[in-house]
Parts: structure tokens; sequence; C-alpha cells
């Protein structure tokens, strides 16, 4: 396997992020045809933690965080954190503090994506809002 | 006891990176990520300094290979997309 530099990997990944948003401001994943939906939606039927993030992207692009949230809130959730552990490994020397994360807060953030992937799919009252 | 040179700071375990990709690219390549970058911080600490360089190189190259995978498996879902809509 080739070697990979770190720029060329968290910038792919800031790249996939800014330019979703770019795009999402001109595209309505609602309406568009040819923007992919979840396969695992696709095949179950049922909501996975990452659905609704299209449309969370698109609403977010005009501003709109309350209907971003509606979506997906992990995932509206999640952006602060995940900006600025992107621009910590990004930006030039003096604000680069690349501090790798404890191997807890990542346990930590794989429960509650699991537990947001089930939890948005019980037909309980308050938990329905979680669904997209 | 840490290693001299190489403080637990400066070991990137990429566990950022493999949770993204694994979230937003593809699963089952990501969680290898996330396995081998959780391993990185315990070998600093235990003084395994050259286990931790290679799990970090291992964290990495799965989180590439699925954010690869995501990207190609969107990018060819929207060409057969406008394909069939043409």
């Amino acid at each position: 396997m080739p070697r990979v530099g770190d720029r060329t990997l968290f910038g792919g990944l800031a790249g996939l992020l800014v330019g979703s948003l770019v795009v999402l401001r001109f595209v309505d994943p609602r309406t568009a045809t040819w923007t992919p939906p979840c396969p695992f939606h696709s095949l179950t039927g049922l909501h996975c933690f990452g659905c609704g993030s299209t449309r969370a992207l698109n609403r977010l692009a005009h501003g709109d965080l309350l209907g971003a949230v509606d979506f997906n809130a992990l995932l509206i959730l999640a952006l602060p954190f995940v900006a600025y552990g992107l621009a910590r490994r990004l930006l030039p020397e003096p604000f680069a503090r690349p501090r790798p994360m404890p191997p807890w807060q990542g346990w930590t953030v794989v429960g509650l994506v699991v537990a947001f992937g089930v939890l948005r799919n019980l037909d309980v009252p308050v938990l329905r809002a979680l669904a997209p | 006891m840490p290693p001299q040179g190489v403080p637990l700071q400066r070991v990137e375990n990429y566990l950022t990176a493999a949770i993204l990709t694994t979230i937003f690219c593809c699963v089952p390549l990501g969680i290898v990520s996330i396995v081998y970058a959780a391993q990185v911080n315990g070998k600093v600490q235990a003084g395994d300094v050259h286990g931790a360089m290679e799990c970090s190189q291992k964290a990495k190259n799965w989180a590439t290979a699925a954010f690869v995978c995501g990207l190609i498996a969107g990018l060819m879902y929207m060409l057969l997309a406008v394909a069939a809509n043409a």
C-alpha cells in the first residue's frame, strides 16, 4: 500500500466536508435524483446513524441550523469537534497542535454513534425526533 | 515512563480520521482502522514506540482505504444515477 501523507488524508476529509457543503448549497437532496441514498436504509427500511446527513448538510448550507438538527442531530453536534480536530492538523505552524484522541474518547464516540443509530429507530414519542 | 524523543502527543493515532471514515465512507474498513488507532497510545505508554508507529501506520492506511472506497462508491452511484436519468 502506498504511503499517504497526513495532509492528504486530513485534507481529503476536510475537502469532502467543505465540498459537500458547497454542492449542497445549490442542490436539494430531497428533489435531486443523483444524490446517493443510504444503502442501509434502502435495504432494511431502518434509519442508520448517518441517515439524513445529506439533507442536514443541505439545511446547514442554507444557514438553517434547526432544520439541520432535525435531519441528523448527531452530525450537527459532531461538526464543531470535527472541524476543530481537522483544523488543528491542517493549519500552518502556530495553530497546528495535533493532539491524538485518547482511545476512551474514541470508544465513547463509537458507543454514542451506535446508541444514536438504535434510539432513532424506536417508536417512542421523544425519540421520534431523532429520526430524519 | 515516556520514551525519550517521542512524547505521547507526537505519535498520531489517527483515531479522528478512523472514526470519520467509518461513519462517512466505509464501515468495515473504517472499523479496522479504529481498532489499530485505539492501540497506539497504550503502546507508547508501555514504551513500545516501534509497535505504536506500526499501529499508527496501519490505522492511517485503513482509514485511507475506507476514504477511497467511500469516495469511489459515492461517485459511481452519482455517475450511474446521472446516466440512468439522461
